[in-house]
């Protein structure tokens, strides 16, 4: 049997790439290692100014001075620090930091850097423009959530939270099912995060047309927990088409209701087809109703929906010596299906209390 | 003319080894080169993704972490302590004691004070093991230890996700310790994409040797024996790179059972694990696949590389041993449940890519390996090849492996460089050589085994892993 190529040239060939292979990491170490001895000499002298810099009661001119004269080498090692500590700190250090990063034109290349053909680029200018709350850039922000880049558009969402302008909420609530989309989820937290100037562009979306623009519209109304959209919540809640907006407004009037929703928030434990949106309904209900709907509660107590009668006991425990007596009540009943959900909910009661915990107990997801 | 005619077979199924063993080290490769995409758009995405924005987003899913615990006594509480030191916004720890006969239960009554509370279990699935107790922790809220009659892993895991109150669910080995982070990683396919991710897995490294202190791996370094540091290696090249692959084609079948993420509505409505089945991690993923794709829902199931679960290896041939005579049944087991998927376009790139391959390169390539090298043996005895072909034979298949392997490390080195010595390099590289020589060929040989365990049903060899235990600097439990 004879080759074309000898087997002992595979062999060699075999050998050398794996040798260079070898050799490859070897130098990718070594480089990796050298760089960060290297950093690391630029930085620790440096530490501590940034240290009193962002731990003083009042600006430490002496350190926002030096740091504000570095040169442009040194600043470009330590500028990525600098930011990382922005983000750590609040009040008076936070503007301290602002003041050293714009004084030293961060502002200006992150404009440059959201304009930049690298998508990391335009991403970490964005990041940067939000750690800065530049207000004024918001609008440039808004463009990049249809940029091509899907880390971008995230990096844009996050960013408007961060800054926190209420015209930024219709983009926002635009972008989730566009072609190029963000995700709903980080967009929902942003909007969370403008909070209060977003209510009223946020009580007009629960009436768009797309399902996650209204289920997003709902939750951020029940987090940031304003109670002037209770009644266009409750009306989603009792007639939304979609499930998850019926819920997410069920439950949104945790936060978000007053005793005007109990009536419909009754009426949705009671009958909606969804058992989730039944479950929201019960725990809304129990966070504001009081005494009147305790009885429909107990009749729910023996629903045979494992979930309908597991949210019921929980609600009853929210609701302090009628919701307890109603439990225990139930827990002596014949009823045995009731009496275990009353059991499991007193009990767990009686450990939170006696462990002092005050965070709502879980209600099954 | 049948010597002729054995012969020139003989000769024949030599070449066809010797191409079999240049496919699979370059199928290896082309997994490899798809890794580095990936790992290129992780990195560069980093520095804009901050964990912290997870962190504090109030729509995070919540998740459950399970932990089925059979006779763990040595390291449940060490393996506790982390998880209840993960960092998540909203996380409940359910421990499922599958009837240990050891002091696995009394250690964690002991330690995190439990008291026995009423459940109501919702039974949407059903278990062999009938529950005896649920207890909570007095000094450490949010865990939840169950207590149940022995059924298995996989009953242990349905009654956690039955009892769990989060929409996601972490299923874990109770062996195993994440990194503080490790969640919010693996979380974040859920948050980018909440309508089609129904999985993510993460990366299983080996924490052999490694020192644990208050639930984390806190030195990390190459093993002191010879055996796991070849499976450092080997880890490195099939879980790391092998399933980041597979994840960018899109056809991820396998997510560990030491660290996987699925949604809790699915798992109760595909009826949970399957309890009679050895592999029962592939085969919960593989079944995820095949309903869905049948019921064309869109879905996607994808692997992170960050997140680290460190999880302890065999250190002893017999136990390796019996591990992988496990996973090569549970591999045929699997294969053979869902051959409905195999070659069917309907099952898009899992049926007729990700099936045949598994088939081809991963069930059958023991068998291939170890008859390949008796035939070129052979061949060399009756003289039809000759010690050239043997050379060329013995390049393609280690020579063509070791490439694969220092690959592996190379872009391990360039991506996430998580052994900083230089003396780890050295040990790493060296295992790369061994991996090849000798482990490979035994490894062949149990795994083979346990195909022809699967071909004549034999009864099913339980995984009992006997534990040197990593090295513990204790803590006090958080109050």
């Amino acid at each position: 049997m004879s080759f074309v190529v000898p087997a002992f040239v595979v062999l060699y060939v075999v050998a050398s790439v794996v040798l260079a292979l070898v050799m490859f990491v070897a130098v990718a170490r070594w480089v990796r290692l050298a760089r960060r001895r290297r950093t690391e000499r630029v930085v620790a002298p440096l530490r501590p100014l940034l240290i009193r810099l962002a731990a003083a009661d009042e600006v430490d001119q002496e350190a926002f001075g030096a740091l504000a004269s570095l040169p442009e080498k040194q600043w470009r090692v330590i500028e990525p620090r600098v930011f990382r500590l922005l983000d750590k700190v609040r009040g008076l250090a936070a503007t301290a930091i602002e003041g050293l990063l714009v004084s030293r034109g961060a502002v200006t290349t992150s404009v440059i850097g959201a304009r930049s053909p690298s998508p990391v680029k335009r991403a970490n200018a964005i990041v940067r423009l939000a750690a800065l709350r530049q207000r004024e850039q918001a609008g440039l922000i808004e463009q990049m959530l249809r940029d091509a880049d899907e880390d971008v558009r995230r990096a844009a969402a996050i960013a408007l939270g961060k800054i926190g302008r209420a015209e930024s909420v219709r983009p926002l609530l635009e972008s989730v099912p566009a072609r190029r989309s963000v995700s709903p989820l980080v967009v929902g937290d942003a909007l969370v995060r403008i909070g209060h100037p977003a209510v009223a562009d946020l009580i007009a979306a629960l009436s768009w047309g797309c399902p996650w623009q209204r289920q997003l519209a709902a939750e951020a109304l029940g987090r940031i927990g304003t109670t002037v959209a209770e009644e266009a919540l409750a009306a989603a809640a009792a007639g939304d088409e979609s499930e998850n907006v019926r819920a997410a407004a069920a439950r949104a009037l945790r936060k978000a209701g007053t005793w005007y929703a109990a009536g419909p928030l009754l009426d949705i434990a009671k009958s909606d087809p969804c058992i989730r949106v039944r479950c929201e309904a019960i725990l809304a209900l129990s966070e504001h109703s009081g005494a009147p709907v305790v009885e429909p509660l107990e009749i729910m107590l023996g629903d045979l929906e494992y979930d309908i009668a597991s949210v019921a006991a929980l609600a009853l425990t929210r609701m302090g010596l009628p919701g307890r007596e109603v439990l225990e009540r139930a827990a002596a009943g014949n009823d045995h299906w009731a009496a275990s959900h009353a059991m499991e909910a007193l009990m767990a009661a009686d450990l939170d209390e006696q462990l002092g915990r005050r965070a709502l107990r879980r209600a099954p997801a | 003319m049948i010597r002729d005619a054995v012969l020139w077979l003989l000769v024949t199924f030599d070449w066809f080894v010797l191409a079999y063993f240049l496919a699979i080290n370059t199928s290896y490769l082309v997994l490899i080169g798809l890794a580095i995409v990936s790992f290129r758009h992780h990195m560069r995405r980093a520095p804009s993704a901050s964990l912290e924005d997870t962190y504090a987003n109030p729509l995070a899913p919540s998740v459950a972490i399970l932990m089925a615990a059979y006779n763990e006594e040595a390291g449940i509480v060490e393996a506790v302590r982390a998880m209840l030191a993960i960092r998540y916004p909203a996380v409940e720890v359910v421990v499922i004691d599958d009837g240990s006969t050891d002091g696995t239960l009394a250690k964690l009554e002991d330690v995190f004070d439990l008291v026995a509370v009423a459940r109501v279990l919702p039974g949407r699935i059903p278990s062999k093991g009938r529950v005896e107790q649920v207890f909570e922790s007095r000094v450490a809220e949010g865990l939840v230890v169950v207590r149940k009659e022995n059924g298995g892993r996989a009953d242990a895991l349905n009654v956690g996700v039955d009892i769990a109150r989060s929409s996601l669910i972490c299923m874990v080995d109770a062996d195993s310790i994440l990194d503080p982070d490790a969640l919010l990683h693996v979380v974040q396919p859920f948050l980018d994409d909440p309508e089609k991710v129904v999985a993510s897995g993460g990366v299983v490294r080996v924490v052999n040797d490694k020192t644990v202190r208050g639930g984390r791996v806190v030195d990390i370094h190459m093993p002191y024996t010879w055996l796991p540091r070849i499976q450092v290696v080997e880890y490195l090249r099939s879980f790391l790179l092998g399933r980041t692959g597979w994840s960018r084609v899109g056809a991820l079948m396998i997510v560990s059972g030491a660290f996987g993420l699925f949604r809790r509505d699915l798992l109760v409505e595909f009826g949970g694990l399957d309890v009679d089945t050895i592999g029962e991690d592939a085969e919960l993923v593989m079944r995820i696949h095949h309903e869905l794709r049948k019921q064309r829902r869109p879905y996607r199931i994808v692997f992170v590389s960050e997140p680290v679960s460190w999880t302890e290896v065999p250190d002893t041939t017999t136990v390796l041993a019996r591990q992988r005579r496990r996973w090569s049944r549970g591999l045929a087991e699997v294969l053979w449940k869902h051959r409905a998927m195999m070659l069917n376009p309907r099952y898009g790139r899992v049926g007729l890519i990700g099936m045949p391959y598994y088939l081809v390169f991963e069930l059958l390539a023991p068998l291939l390996e170890v008859f390949g090298a008796l035939a070129v043996a052979l061949g060399l005895w009756f003289g039809v090849v000759n010690v050239e072909f043997a050379l060329l034979f013995a390049m393609a298949a280690i020579g063509y492996a070791v490439i694969v392997s220092v690959t592996a490390l190379a872009v391990e080195e360039i991506s996430f460089h998580r052994y900083e010595n230089w003396a780890d390099l050295r040990v790493a590289v060296a295992a790369a050589f061994f991996e090849n020589i000798g482990y490979r060929q035994l490894t062949a040989i149990w795994r083979l085994q346990g195909l022809w365990a699967a071909v004549r049903g034999a009864t099913p060899e339980w995984g009992v892993m006997t534990r040197s235990g990593f090295n513990v600097v204790s803590a006090e439990v958080r109050r």
